[in-house]
């Protein structure tokens, strides 16, 4: 029994896969950095080495372990949620971090993980074909107040992405059709009136994505810099390190937020399609997983990190080509940054341990 | 589990896991399309896009040509200076970078911290300092401060000639007088330098491309310490008489060199900014004003030359009026009787004037007042010349021939009227005036050179009859004040009322006095106009005798050979000449015989008394007296050697380049002045240069060259 959890748990493609975009978002933080310092580059190298840690260690746990205490993890997360509130680190305009000695940690990317279980453990729960109005206002309230924390912090954009998970999951878990639409009717509506509430940098934000030409030198300029870095990347790129618009500051957060802008600068076409079509194949990957599962609650909890993931990639990408409003939220396994890195490890050891646990069964 | 959760299990994952998947799979198609549309159908629009805005180049100019004077003097130069600037936001620590920055940079140390926060891109701190000031900031090391070298315009006559030079803006792009019209020969070619910036605008890497040339040097025919003694007389008169303004003009009449030309109130080009458009107007050729009596001039020469009078031929002028219609002409006097046409001019007779314009008519008069370049550019080099005021005759009304005899119903510019004048100097032509001698290379080789435009107006039986009747203006009639001491001369006074409201004014006048020297063998021709003289308000008394002092200081400068007596009345110089009688040069005998080397009588050095004794020695008229001790030439460079043979009259042999390493004879050695002396410069190039002595004013260019 252990030698086949362990066959089957570490997938060796996944673990390929995942590794290679790690290991080219390592790259693209290297050459983002200033020439002469390392620091970031090797920072990363260290998350993405504890991730991977991480990872090994929660596929090796039974996976009920997750499921079975999602409250705790929830309630943990929301305390984590609070505590940013109060002592919390002000950074690009976001009171998002808890700086813990040398390093700074993001409870909203925790958020993300917690609130995923806790869901999936909810609706796996169920003894109905489609959830009931108790089952989806439960949903959405532990939804809400999570990304009403985060919301609180400056952070809507992060917010934001606790959505897609949600929906995910909700709509696997057999949501009715009509709802569905009846929902999304209601979200169309409602949205001149949120309209209303957005704040006017964000309001500008969503004009200029419809438009790129509104304001290039304002709020346009992420977007448009970000394009043109894209874009005179040509077929093959310019090469390692010789990006001029990612090198000389013309994208900002280059390392980070808009570090597919600089890969596919410096690699081309070439390199950003093999980003995308690894993502593929990393979705497709865990996907199995959730199409073979026999049990509800692997399904539910590999559909919300199959969400979680996919979001992230179409909502990043969408924003550096310019097709999507710049909402400032991580490329998973490429973007610089510790939390989200941590947590997208962490996410593939829960669904890999998931996966290893239901062939056990 | 059991077999019913199971089967839900089974229920709702084909169905909407892979529908998930194929939403996944679909928007990630969308996301690889406009991958492709970036990357592979617009890559070279944004390629372009991502260069425009990494690259960008500034182009800096190469050192701007000198302007130097006849005698290779120099009038403009350009100067080694630096420029202090900051990028905006890359000064860490802007209150250190003031706080050193303040002693060396004419800014407080306020504005200098102020300006380091608050700018954006790329500012300026200051601009043209001066070269030692660039070296101490670069060893301060501050870190965001950017200090380059520049070229900086320096006038080191300060007002010398400045409405002549005009001056320069801040990128040396010339802004007036010959500065302006002669930009383009002067400036220098364009280095380009690439620039690499990114995304806050900063310059991160700068390479210039290909290297280039500066300048041509822009010689005048200004000769420059006759410059100055003009700007000192036209300033001394102008106080002296409380003018408003006024000009003066000296012209070589054979060549139509203008060896002085100026302008007052004058101003610094250094500091140009600090001067109003009055100091800056160069009146000499903007400033329209009615001639007056010195018109009288182009009435009787037209007259005699087309035979309507004959020299000599009396005319009555006994009625002291002419009417014409209803207006009556009268002479500044009651009457002056009969009068010879000689002594028309010489009493300024405004009936004898008229009676002549009536025997020339109408279209012969104003044919020839356009002959004489009235109504027209005279095309002298220097922007914006006015054409002045002429009407043609089917405009003018019966009274304007009247009028125009005497000198009103027109407006001329200085120059126009000062070319007028040559025009009995040179035997009866219309020389265009020349400011511009040569345009030289930046290594000395002569690329352009200016030579005489004439045109005959009147032929010289004409000329000479003029030219008696103007020497007895001089001699006995209204200019006597302009009898220039030791040289013959003749010449016209003018007196205008200034026409101020549709009325001729009766308190504001332009004084003006304009002739020739001397007249044995003239040389030059000078006008001095005096504009709204108070106390005097006579050409005769304001103007003249500001004549006699130009041409006194411009002839002995030009070492022309005296041609008339001394008053004997002067008993120092009569003194003088019984010490030596055998020095004094005659009048008679001189004429045309070329001035012996050593024979310059020591009497001219007296006449240097006659104005201020000047500060700036290398700017005095050298009148040499003799012999003196050859100077110690070596070390100086070729520029500087040519410039002190210049001031002490010696001719130069040039071999080699570089600087003087050794001369022949050597220093201390008594020389005459116009000797000539042999120096070598350190190289091994060939070339000879000779420089050859001006001795009246209208010698081809000055440097000769000769490459073997």
């Amino acid at each position: 029994m252990m030698r086949r959890r362990f066959r089957t748990g570490l997938d060796p493609v996944l673990l390929i896969l995942v590794s290679v975009l790690s290991l080219m978002g390592g790259v693209g933080v290297y050459s983002a950095a200033e020439p002469g310092s390392s620091g970031l580059f090797v920072r990363q190298l260290v998350w993405i080495a504890l991730g991977i840690g991480l990872c090994a260690v929660l596929v090796s746990l039974d996976y009920r372990l997750y499921t079975d205490y999602a409250p705790v993890w929830y309630c943990g997360g929301l305390a984590l949620l609070v505590l940013v509130l109060i002592y919390g680190s002000e950074i690009n305009g976001s009171r998002s971090w808890l700086v813990l000695g040398p390093i700074q940690i993001q409870p909203s990317e925790m958020g993300k993980l917690a609130v995923l279980l806790i869901l999936a453990k909810s609706l796996a729960g169920m003894n109905r074909r489609h959830p009931g109005t108790w089952q989806l206002l439960k949903v959405g309230v532990l939804t809400l107040v999570p990304m009403v924390l985060v919301v609180l912090q400056g952070d809507l954009g992060t917010a934001l992405m606790y959505l897609p998970i949600m929906l995910g999951i909700v709509v696997v878990a057999g949501l009715r059709k009509r709802v569905l639409v009846w929902s999304m009717v209601a979200v169309l509506c409602a949205s001149p009136a949120v309209w209303i509430y957005l704040k006017d940098y964000q309001k500008q934000r969503i004009l200029t994505t419809l438009d790129p030409e509104l304001d290039p030198q304002g709020v346009g300029y992420q977007t448009r810099q970000s394009q043109i870095a894209i874009g005179s990347g040509g077929v093959f790129g310019r090469g390692i390190g010789q990006g001029s618009q990612s090198h000389f500051g013309f994208v900002p957060e280059i390392h980070s937020d808009f570090i597919f802008a600089l890969l596919a600068e410096e690699t081309g076409l070439i390199g950003a399609g093999t980003i995308l079509l690894l993502y593929l194949l990393v979705l497709t990957r865990l996907i199995r997983i959730a199409v073979e599962a026999r049990d509800r609650t692997v399904i539910l909890v590999v559909t919300g990190v199959v969400c979680m993931i996919s979001s992230h990639v179409l909502v990043n990408v969408g924003m550096t080509l310019g097709l999507l409003p710049p909402i400032g939220i991580p490329l998973p396994l490429l973007s610089y940054g510790g939390s989200f890195t941590i947590v997208t490890f962490a996410a593939l050891g829960v669904a890999l341990s998931a996966q290893s646990q239901s062939y056990v069964n | 589990m059991n077999a019913d959760s199971q089967d839900r299990n089974q229920a709702l994952v084909p169905g909407r896991v892979i529908l998930f998947y194929m939403v996944v799979l679909a928007s990630l198609a969308g996301l690889v399309i406009r991958l492709v549309d970036l990357q592979v159908l617009k890559r070279d629009y944004y390629r372009q896009l991502a260069e425009a805005q990494s690259e960008g180049h500034v182009y800096v100019r190469f050192k701007r040509g000198e302007i130097l004077d006849r005698n290779l003097r120099e009038l403009a130069v350009s100067v080694e200076s630096g420029s202090v600037g900051s990028h905006a936001g890359q000064v860490p620590e802007p209150v250190k970078a003031a706080e050193a920055l303040a002693p060396f940079l004419p800014l407080s140390q306020e504005k200098i911290q102020e300006t380091l926060v608050s700018n954006t891109g790329f500012t300026y701190l200051a601009r043209k300092i001066p070269p030692h000031q660039v070296t101490t900031i670069n060893a301060l090391k501050l870190k965001g401060i950017q200090v380059d070298w520049d070229m900086k315009r320096t006038y080191p006559q300060w007002e010398l000639a400045a409405h002549v030079l005009g001056f320069v803006g801040v990128e040396n792009e010339g802004l007036g007088g010959v500065e302006y019209l002669y930009d383009g020969v002067m400036r220098g070619e364009k280095a380009r330098v690439n620039l690499k910036v990114d995304g806050r605008r900063h310059v991160y890497n700068r390479e210039s491309s290909d290297a280039g040339s500066g300048g041509n040097i822009l010689v005048l025919n200004l000769d420059e310490s006759i410059q100055y003694s003009v700007e000192e007389i036209l300033g001394d008169t102008i106080r002296e008489w409380k003018a408003s303004s006024g000009s003066a003009i000296v012209m070589d009449v054979h060549t139509g060199e203008i060896l002085a030309l100026a302008s007052h109130p004058t101003y610094n080009p250094n500091d140009y900014t600090n001067y109003g458009p009055e100091e800056k107007r160069n009146r000499a050729i903007l400033d329209i004003y009615e001639p007056g009596s010195t018109f009288k001039l182009v009435t009787l020469s037209a007259a005699l030359e087309e035979g309507v009078v004959q020299s000599g031929e009396l005319v009555d002028c006994r009625v002291g009026t002419v009417r014409l219609g209803r207006k009556v002409y009268r002479e500044a006097k009651r009457s002056y009787g009969t009068l010879s046409f000689e002594e028309i001019l010489a009493k300024s007779s405004n009936v004898g004037t008229i009676k002549m314009g009536l025997r020339l008519g109408e279209e012969r008069f104003y044919s020839y007042i356009r002959r004489f370049g009235f109504g027209g550019k005279t095309g002298i080099e220097l922007p914006g010349e006015q054409v002045g005021l002429l009407v043609p005759p089917e405009r003018w009304s019966r009274i304007s021939i009247g009028a125009l005899s005497i000198g009103q119903e027109l407006g001329v510019t200085p120059i126009q009227m000062v070319r007028a004048l040559a025009v009995f100097g040179n035997g009866g032509y219309l020389v265009k005036p020349r400011l511009v001698r040569q345009v030289l290379s930046e290594d000395g080789r002569v690329l352009e050179e200016t030579s005489v435009e004439r045109e005959r107006v009147l032929s010289e039986e004409t000329v000479r009859t003029i030219r008696n009747a103007m020497r007895m203006v001089v001699e006995r009639g209204t200019g006597r004040r302009a009898q220039p001491t030791g040289y013959s001369a003749g010449g016209k006074t003018g007196t205008a009322q200034k026409f101020v409201d549709g009325s001729y004014s009766r308190t504001r006048f332009v004084a003006s006095f304009g002739g020739i020297a001397p007249l044995s063998n003239p040389v030059l021709a000078a006008l001095v106009v005096i504009d709204e003289p108070r106390v005097h308000h006579y050409g005769g008394i304001v103007a003249a005798p500001a004549f006699r002092r130009i041409m006194e200081r411009a002839l002995v400068s030009l070492q022309v050979p005296q041609d008339r007596r001394l008053p004997q009345s002067n008993k120092r110089l009569a003194r003088q000449k019984k010490k030596r009688p055998n020095r004094r040069v005659d009048v008679a005998s001189s004429a045309g015989e070329p001035w012996p080397r050593d024979g310059v009588p020591s009497e001219l050095s007296s006449l240097r008394g006659d104005g201020d004794p000047k500060p700036d020695g290398g700017r005095s008229l050298t009148v040499a007296t003799g012999t003196f001790p050859l100077p110690d030439l070596s070390g100086l460079s070729l520029r500087e050697a040519l410039r002190k043979a210049g001031s002490l009259s010696l001719r130069l042999r040039v071999t080699g380049s570089g600087v003087v390493v050794a001369q022949h004879p050597k220093p201390g050695t008594p020389v005459f002045p116009e000797s000539m002396c042999q120096i070598h410069l350190g190289g091994t190039e060939s070339s000879t240069y000779e420089t050859q002595q001006l001795a009246l004013g209208r010698r081809s260019p000055r440097v000769r060259e000769s490459r073997r």
